[in-house]
């Protein structure tokens, strides 16, 4: 039998109605994507336990504990912002649309406001309005209205989104399938270079501890963030098809390899969101979670490895999953091969791979040598910018205004 | 300021047969070119090609350089056996000619 219990020891549940009648008699409130996506992942358990947005008393709660008022360890606010009440009142069930069509009803149990700079302040260590968690915080609306949601109508996903789209439980469902007893999650919003490879190969032999290596009893979930995207930042497609590459080409084996993603706008909280991570890969059944370098931070906000130290005060009985801490990679050109600080010695040979270094190349339109991207991701990078990026692998103008819809 | 032109492992090699070493290894075996440029250079390329950018904060280079201008440089560094610095005159006063012809 599958296990369906979720952060906080507490089960499962998809909050989806199949068959709602009423819809159109409800009062409405038209969302924009943020909300639309977490709704989505509200609703099959992404978020679990929150059953729907947060009321005053678990904001504030979560704002200055890092816990649910009833305990549970939760690090960001996910709140439901709003600039005219339009007669809604606490207690009506409102109808939710997204793009003029329905998707989900929700009970609304409090209307109230918050001290947004406050917020910001204590989620994201910094009330500098450039960093990107903050300005989305100071950009939310005056109220904020609390309340269990349902999705009523289920997302129906283009490709090539819909090859990858899997619930918390439908995740579950696979790992058991393929006979995993651990399942390291690897957290990405990037085309895979050989250091990524590495990162995950590692992890893998440090989530499978124990276990016999006769057959696959440990497999890595490579879950991709799909969200808000930004000028520059590789298009979804390509993060998509480049990692399905890795293991279609055997660099990492498919028997140990599973490709999904999840919707969320990335807030850059780096220690905190962290956690947020560890969290809804907890609810899609991982055991591990690999934190490198630089987890979800954003300019110099957050030290290296700030995101490993905030482990150091939760106890391990509040999370479903570990932590798995590793040291980014470097080519050292002395072994001849991917390591990093903890594994040799040649620091000062290091060469790094570093973002805006991969981005030259992959601009300079030059193949990237297989030590440190493989070929068939190469391509399949620029196929995806041909197909899906207007000719660019990265985020442009156009790519925003004309990108395939996620979903319908 | 600086540009940058990545080396296929193919023309990496042939510049290495025609003696023409100008790149320095970066990363897992790929190669690069720099060119240092004075301000007069960077105006000049930014006047002939307006579209590009000049990064101070990040790269300390020039970025969004056309594919077509950087395999000027290095046709005409392996065509004439050119240092890199020389062949990228070369190559601006041809772009200049053509512009202004
Ligand atoms: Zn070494």
């Amino acid at each position: 039998m599958t296990q369906f219990i979720g952060h906080g020891r507490i089960k499962i549940v998809e909050r989806v109605i199949r068959n709602f009648g009423d819809f159109n008699e409800l009062n409405k409130i038209n969302v924009r994507r943020q909300l639309a996506h977490e709704i989505i992942g509200i609703a099959y358990g992404f978020f679990s336990p929150l059953k729907g947005f947060m009321t005053f008393n678990e904001v504030d709660s979560v704002v200055k504990e890092m816990r649910l008022p009833n305990g549970i360890i939760w690090p960001i606010p996910i709140v439901f912002d709003i600039d005219e009440v339009n007669g809604i009142k606490e207690g009506d069930t409102i109808g939710i649309t997204y793009m003029g069509k329905p998707l989900a009803i929700m009970r609304v149990s409090e209307i109230y406001t918050y001290d947004k700079n406050y917020m910001a302040e204590k989620v994201y260590k910094t009330g500098d309005v450039k960093h990107p968690g903050v300005k989305r915080t100071l950009s939310y609306a005056n109220k904020f209205i609390a309340g269990d949601i349902w999705l009523i109508r289920e997302p129906k996903f283009n490709q090539p989104y819909a090859d990858f789209w899997l619930t918390p439980l439908q995740h579950r469902e696979m790992f058991e399938r393929k006979g995993w007893k651990n399942i390291v999650a690897f957290q990405t919003r990037n085309v895979p270079h050989t250091a990524h490879e590495y990162l995950i190969k590692y992890a893998w032999f440090a989530a499978n501890g124990k276990e016999r290596v006769d057959e696959p009893k440990t497999g890595i979930l490579v879950n991709v963030i799909i969200g808000e995207k930004r000028i520059g930042d590789y298009i979804d497609e390509a993060i998509l098809l480049t990692h399905n590459a890795l293991s279609k080409y055997g660099y990492i084996s498919k028997r140990v390899h599973m490709l999904s993603f999840t919707l969320w706008d990335m807030r850059y909280a780096g220690p905190r969101e962290a956690i947020l991570h560890a969290i809804t890969r907890s609810n899609l059944g991982c055991t591990h979670h690999i934190f490198g370098r630089d987890h979800a931070g954003v300019g110099n906000y957050y030290s290296p490895y700030e995101a490993h130290k905030i482990f150091d005060n939760i106890d391990e009985k509040d999370l479903l999953i570990k932590p798995i801490f590793l040291r980014e990679n470097y080519y050292c050109p002395r072994c001849g091969s991917i390591e990093n600080e903890m594994l040799c010695d040649h620091k000062d040979e290091m060469q790094v791979f570093s973002g805006s270094l991969i981005r030259s190349i992959i601009l300079d339109e030059v193949k990237p040598t297989k030590t440190i991207m493989r070929p068939e991701v190469y391509d399949i990078l620029i196929k995806t910018a041909k197909e899906y990026g207007f000719g660019s692998p990265f985020v442009t103008e156009e790519y925003l205004e004309k990108r395939i819809r996620i979903f319908e | 300021m600086k540009i940058y032109i990545w080396l296929s492992e193919e023309l990496s090699k042939k510049l290495d047969e025609l003696g023409l070493n100008y790149a320095n290894e970066v990363l897992g075996g790929m190669k690069r070119i720099e060119i240092e440029v004075e301000d007069n250079i960077v105006n000049k390329i930014l006047e002939l090609l307006p579209y590009v950018k000049v990064d101070t904060s990040t790269t300390n280079s020039i970025e969004l350089l056309p594919k077509s201008f950087k395999s000027e440089i290095l046709k005409t560094m392996v065509e004439k056996r050119l240092e890199p610095k020389q062949a990228l005159l070369e190559v601006i006063d041809a772009l200049e000619k053509r512009i202004n012809s």
